[in-house]
């Protein structure tokens, strides 16, 4: 009896709703408008677009409030559109549906933080389609007291009235027996009124009350590492780690804290999530780079060459093999007499920058410590015939072999070489010589 | 979630004369857009005719598991998209069912998942 009603609901709610598709392909397109057509929505009301440009003009023009979006539309983002769409209507007057081949959880959780209301695995069945459709526009639509006093909370949120948010997110406070979702609010609340140590009461009180909140958690999180109080948010991490699945930025922010709290031997198993997150941003590979560089450091530090090569080696595959990043690392280890392990790194530099100065150089710095000096001269000269330019380190290294094996004629020629490109270093070289 | 579970058709024959109605080139996906317990949509780049008996060869991949999967079937309806293919939608005749049935369970399980962490997320939400 209850059935009647409630799909009188849904098919009035897309009776009167603009929708918009975007999906890159046409299939799914038709397979998705005669779903939302069976159910109640107008077909002149449904709007699709098959590239990211035409999703957003449709946003502008005709400002629809259910929206149905891959997680990538050529190589931009679904959830992209939905800021477009929040900032015309309003989070709290729109459906966002993420339909989407990828089931990598790390893109599921980025979707549930980024205010998406439902996350549907294609293909999927027409059945399935519509109950989730039905269940996510119910949920939204027709939300408890306690929903409806976070929604309208944070509509004025979202319009700068501070004070009269935090009335409603207190006023929520009483209506649900563990009411983290608002205590997390007033939290944000108070960190807009700079105020950051209520902020992290608020927070905490949350996580009293659910003890794995993520909201509460990661604000907690996020509170105390902008304090830079990594000792304390270090340990958070487990208990996110363990239940929840780690987004790109987490994950950065997890590295520093392991670097600042040196807890070093925890590298290799972000290490491990990292290479597990498909999509990920230009701050996390740089974050990712630095971090393994420098738990390669400290372990160059503490003379243990195998883990430093270890940590380099994900640094290496972090950075995509940057030839900047492994010219640092291999300089770093023959800085600390450690020819093996830059070999192994130097053996990585890629195909297509092996004609470069800063690849020859670096073989020729690596030579230096393994072949005898008379060996490294005879390399040196040819490695100079090859060089565009070469660097002054390269040539006063040069002057130096060629001294100390009493050539003065060959290391004469290495300074004529070297002055054509450094003119500065002509007196430098020969009093080397001298 | 880790390991894929996914079904992917390579060919679609016409079962009465043996002729191929598509057969996928080397790294080529057959879309599928829908499935269910008797019947799954497919996009081909020509028409088929309604009614018309086909053998659909396929792997179903189960939690990375590659299984050869034969399916006979009818086709019960065409349509044209906008970019000039067409949904082709089968009914499932002859199949491993049981096969079949782990994968359905095993696409569930996925979605279970992905419902979970949205729940866990979004918490009293």
């Amino acid at each position: 009896m209850s059935e009647v009603p409630f799909v009188n609901s849904i098919a009035g709610y897309l009776a009167n709703t603009k929708c918009l598709l975007v999906e890159p392909s046409s299939a799914f397109i038709a397979n998705i408008s005669s779903s939302l057509i069976s159910l109640g929505a107008k077909k002149d009301k449904i709007y699709t677009a098959l590239r990211m440009e035409d999703a957003l003009e449709i946003i502008e023009c005709h400002k629809p409030t259910l929206i149905i979006t891959e997680h990538q539309i050529g190589d931009k983002f679904g959830l992209d559109l939905i800021d477009k769409v929040d900032q015309l209507v309003g989070e709290q007057n729109r459906i966002a549906i993420l339909a989407t081949r990828n089931a990598d959880i790390t893109s599921v959780a980025e979707a549930a933080e980024e205010q998406i209301d439902a996350y549907i695995l294609k293909p999927f069945s027409l059945g399935d389609f519509q109950k989730k459709l039905q269940d996510t526009i119910l949920n939204k639509t027709k939300p408890s007291n306690y929903m409806s006093h976070i929604q309208s909370g944070k509509a004025l949120l979202l319009n700068g009235e501070l004070e009269n948010a935090s009335n409603k997110f207190n006023e929520a406070k009483k209506l649900h027996p563990k009411p983290s979702l608002a205590f997390y609010y007033c939290g944000l609340i108070q960190q807009k009124f700079e105020k950051k140590e209520q902020a992290i009461d608020e927070f905490k009180q949350g996580l009293a009350l659910t003890p794995l909140h993520y909201r509460c958690l990661t604000a907690y999180f996020d509170a105390l590492f902008q304090q830079q109080n990594f000792k304390v948010a270090y340990e958070l991490i487990k208990p996110l780690r363990i239940h929840y699945p780690i987004s790109s930025k987490r994950l950065g922010q997890i590295m520093i804290c392991s670097i600042y709290c040196q807890h070093i031997e925890d590298m290799p198993e972000y290490f491990k999530l990292f290479s597990q997150i498909k999509n990920r941003t230009t701050d996390l590979i740089k974050v990712a780079t630095a971090s393994f560089k420098t738990a390669g450091k400290t372990m160059l530090k503490e003379n243990q060459p195998e883990k430093a090569l270890m940590y380099f080696e994900m640094g290496a595959i972090s950075a995509q093999l940057d030839p900047e990043y492994l010219d640092g690392v291999v300089r770093d280890l023959l800085k600390a007499r450690q020819p093996g392990p830059a070999t192994e790194l130097f053996k990585k530099y890629p195909r297509q920058s092996q004609s470069t100065d800063r690849y020859k150089m670096l073989g020729f710095l690596l030579e230096c410590q393994t072949l005898a000096p008379v060996q490294v001269l005879d390399r040196g000269k040819k490695v100079m015939l090859l060089l565009e330019k070469g660097e002054p380190d390269f040539y006063r290294e040069l002057v130096r072999i060629a001294k100390s094996l009493g050539k003065e004629m060959a290391a004469e020629d290495i300074i004529n070489k070297a002055v054509t490109h450094f003119p500065d270093l002509r007196k430098e070289l020969y009093a080397l010589l001298n | 979630m880790n390991k894929t579970t996914d079904l992917q058709i390579t060919r679609i024959t016409n079962l009465t004369n043996g002729i191929d109605l598509h057969k996928s080139k080397q790294n080529e996906i057959m879309e599928i857009t829908e499935y269910g317990a008797e019947v799954i949509t497919i996009v081909l780049p020509k028409p088929a005719g309604k009614n018309l008996l086909v053998n659909i060869d396929a792997t179903l991949l189960l939690n990375g598991k590659k299984n050869p999967f034969i399916i006979s079937g009818k086709i019960i309806k065409v349509e044209p998209t906008l970019d000039k293919t067409y949904t082709i939608e089968i009914e499932l005749h002859d199949f491993d069912r049981v096969l079949w049935n782990d994968f359905l369970k095993l696409r569930q399980e996925a979605q279970n998942q992905v419902d979970d962490v949205f729940r866990k997320i979004k918490g009293d939400e």
